[in-house]
């Protein structure tokens, strides 16, 4: 079992190796140097959302699914029963407000509203296999309906459970989340749930801008304030800032996501790839090569043994001999040699039959 | 599927147990797939924005995968690493590992929204910072380098010499190839859950999880292949030549014991998953029970059992370990998939399959074991064309 | 080489590293022919 042995070792020392391509992609820190080059979008738009503000008034939703041509909601936007239940997104719903107390349904004052939240780092761009994500210079991750296959691995990588799927649809069914509106953007107009909301929960500027806001807001509040920004950093950071005065695991955020940037993650899987296709032929043949080898070797002693024979007890026994050692296949020396000494002795006993 | 009699002998009647259920659950598929095109994956599944894969990339994807890595290690260890004993069982293994592959392309086009695009990844727009696109890739590399590798049979069986003989001079370069394609989706069905950390259970989620997927699709291989020749011997008993039924016992007691090693093997890296992410804590709760009858109940097991039937010429023994040990890879393909997947959702938002995805998985499966029954009896698996005897 | 997201970097580095491993396989495999093409068996 010497070369089961022997792949199952290189399988764990080649995987290994391509846990160490991960350090070229280390987010900061800086280790390799074209990573030096990554210096993160200079001007994208960032939307900052004050939990503390948000009344549950749900127009957001309302404008969102008006300017997206969105179907019909299944309960209108103005029924607070919706509040009874924690909702996400779905394909029909990019944006949506849930209420975080236990006050009766649309009386609480404590709501936060969920959306894409355009990470700086997309897992769901990261992960798509036909590269329908793109993150644009404006900051908005936007999806191309004409590639994606609907593999819905994309729903799987993002960290917020934002992408959904259209399941009900027989043919032609595509991944659906908040487009930030990317259509306004690109008029230089804020998204339209920013416009409409009526208490200004969203301020609406350059990244920059919103991480200063925020910072200041913090900074005059102190006690008000959690004093965390979330989505400065989280999951490589966002393009969508909540700051709130509740700790965020209330108003269903979790806090323990990390830093790091999806992408982060399998980059060092990945980086072991090539490192197999180059490497993996090396060993293969190699171990193809030993093989050969030994085999050679072995074919040499069961000659040199056959023509021994050969000598010895005539030709016959030793066509018997050599038919009987490329059967056997052996490569173990004393099993060869108890061959040899069989068919000697089988010619002896012949030969002793025959004198009498 | 439990009592398909075999009759090769003779005429063979239409109306045999294993035609008819078959019948039935391909009658089953046909309309499910109706369904599934009529009124889209709600129709016929419980996916949901929250899961949306379920039994069909668990099971159909990721055991399919790793079940049918007997293909790679058989045709490895008889031409790379030069154990000629097992060059009978590279036929059938080659067979199941194509089959299987083929099996999982097919239950995928079930599965993705748009089946049609599914070449898009390679064809019309790469997305190569994904994972999937890696396993993709080489899958249908892989898909590929099976298919040359089986053509020999129906070349023989159709006569077709020339190129018959072309396909046989590259059989280790296309060997070589499978092992280093297999290596890469083998490990990267692992490393799709990389991107993933905070919806996985730390139990399950480690860096090394290519590690672990690339190392445990090994003795999955190797315990499908004895499994495969268990259910084999009793059906093509009859079918099989010389070099074939000698050559058995040699796979059977080889693959037992590779597999134990391995298994021994494997049961450390994953440990040692334990103890570099101190992961003790879980260990006591439903997940940690969940883990531990994995590592004890079905890798551990069976390890010892193998061990246990090498050393007691146990052939029985051996057979009924393959089974707990196809069972173990696909217990553990759940675990990651499905119980560690999500687990700090409340468990009124868990998935659980529905039964036409059940039902489409099965018919997935007869589908496969009617191809499997179509070549075997027909095509030179189990023994050598007389026409091409020793010509390899 | 400037790169504004990781993503960007990651699309790029891994476009080349597919397109240069089916160079190296290729590569190894023509390499191994040279190398033992004058072997006696
Ligand atoms: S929140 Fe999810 S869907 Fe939105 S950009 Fe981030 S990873 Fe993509
Ligand atoms: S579902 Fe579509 S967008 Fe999402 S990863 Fe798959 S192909 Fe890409
Ligand atoms: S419109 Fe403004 S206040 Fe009303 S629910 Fe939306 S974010 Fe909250």
């Amino acid at each position: 079992m010497n070369r089961r042995k022997f792949l199952g070792a290189m399988g764990v020392a080649g995987l290994g190796v391509a846990g160490a391509g991960k350090v070229l992609a280390e987010e900061d820190g800086v280790t390799g140097a074209s990573v030096k080059d990554v210096k993160g979008l200079p001007d994208s738009y960032a939307v900052l959302f004050d939990v503390t503000r948000c009344i549950g008034c749900r127009q957001c939703e309302d404008a969102c699914n008006y300017e997206n041509r969105l179907p019909e909601p299944d309960v209108d936007f103005y029924d607070t029963g919706v509040f009874e239940e924690t909702r996400r997104t779905d394909w029909k719903t990019y944006t949506l407000v849930n209420q975080y107390d236990d006050k009766p349904p649309g009386a609480g004052d404590l709501y936060r509203k969920i959306q894409c939240m355009h990470c700086l780092e997309p897992a769901c761009a990261h992960s798509c296999f036909v590269k329908a994500f793109a993150k644009r210079p404006d900051g908005a991750v936007t999806y191309d309906p004409r590639v994606c296959v609907g593999c819905r691995y994309c729903m799987m990588a993002c960290p917020f459970n934002i992408p959904a799927y259209e399941y009900h649809i027989a043919l032609d069914p595509l991944v659906t989340k908040c487009t930030f509106c990317e259509h306004r953007l690109k008029e230089g107009r804020e998204p339209a749930c920013v416009e409409i909301c009526p208490t200004g929960t969203m301020y609406f500027n350059t990244r920059e801008e919103v991480l200063k806001e925020a910072r200041k807001r913090i900074v005059n509040n102190p006690d008000k304030y959690q004093s965390h920004i979330y989505g400065e950093h989280e999951m490589g950071g966002t393009n969508w800032i909540y700051i709130s005065a509740e700790p965020f695991e209330d108003v269903g955020m979790r806090m323990d996501l990390g830093t790091r940037a999806a992408g982060d993650y399998t980059s060092g899987a990945l980086g072991g790839v090539p490192l197999i296709a180059s490497f993996w032929p090396v060993l293969l043949v190699g171990a193809y090569a030993i093989s050969k080898r030994r085999e050679k070797v072995a074919k040499e002693e069961r000659d040199s043994f056959v023509s021994q024979v050969i000598a010895e007890a005539g030709p016959e026994v030793g066509r018997k001999l050599a038919e009987r050692l490329s059967k056997s296949e052996t490569l173990d020396k004393a099993a060869i040699e108890e061959e040899v000494r069989k068919a000697l002795n089988e010619a002896a006993a012949k030969t002793e039959r025959e004198d009498h | 599927m439990s009592n398909h009699n075999h009759h090769d002998t003779g005429k063979s009647p239409w109306i045999t147990p294993f035609n008819v259920i078959a019948g039935l659950i391909v009658l089953m598929g046909i309309y499910l797939t109706y369904l599934r095109f009529t009124g889209g994956l709600a129709a016929v599944t419980n996916l949901d924005d929250y899961y949306p894969w379920g039994i069909w990339i668990s099971f159909d994807l990721l055991c399919g995968v790793a079940l049918a890595a007997g293909g790679y290690t058989t045709a490895a260890a008889c031409y790379v690493f030069g154990i000629k004993k097992y060059h009978a069982a590279v036929r059938p293994a080659v067979l199941t590992a194509f089959l299987g592959y083929a099996l999982v392309v097919f239950a995928l086009h079930y599965d993705v929204g748009q089946p049609w695009r599914l070449a898009y990844p390679i064809f019309v727009q790469q997305g190569t910072t994904s994972v999937l696109f890696e396993v993709g890739l080489c899958v249908f590399l892989y898909l590929t380098v099976l298919f040359l590798e089986w053509l020999p049979a129906p070349l023989e069986w159709l006569r077709l010499k020339r190129v018959r003989n072309i396909l046989i001079k590259l059989t280790l370069v296309l060997t070589i190839f499978g092992v280093i394609l297999s290596t890469m989706h083998q490990s990267s069905l692992g490393a799709l859950y990389l991107i993933l950390p905070s919806k996985m259970h730390p139990l399950w989620y480690s860096t090394h999880l290519p590690v672990y997927f690339f190392v445990s699709s090994m003795f999955a291989g190797l315990s499908m292949v004895i499994f495969e020749s268990t259910l084999s011997h009793r059906y093509y008993h009859n079918k099989m030549d010389k070099e074939h039924l000698e050559g058995t016992p040699h796979v059977t007691f080889g693959f037992a014991k590779a597999a134990a090693w391995i298994m021994a093997g494997y049961f450390f890296i994953k440990f040692f998953g334990v103890v570099l992410n101190a992961n003790w804590g879980y260990l006591p709760t439903f997940y940690g029970f969940m883990f531990s009858l994995e590592m004890l109940g079905f890798v551990a097991l069976p390890a010892f059992l193998y061990a246990k039937g090498v050393r007691d010429k146990n052939v029985r023994l051996i057979k009924w370990t393959a089974v707990v040990a196809v069972f173990g890879i696909i217990f553990n393909r759940f675990n990651v998939s499905l119980v560690a997947y999500n687990y700090h959702l409340p468990s009124e938002l868990k998935y659980f399959p529905a039964l036409a995805e059940i039902g489409i998985t099965i018919f997935v499966v007869t589908v496969g074991l009617i191809l499997f029954k179509f070549i075997g009896t027909r095509m030179p698996i189990f023994y050598e064309h007389p026409e091409f005897k020793g010509s390899h | 080489m400037e790169f504004y997201t990781m993503l960007e970097f990651d699309i790029f580095t891994k476009n080349w590293a597919y397109i240069f491993m089916g160079v190296a396989v290729v590569t190894m495999l023509a390499w191994w022919l040279f190398l033992t093409g004058r072997d006696e068996d």
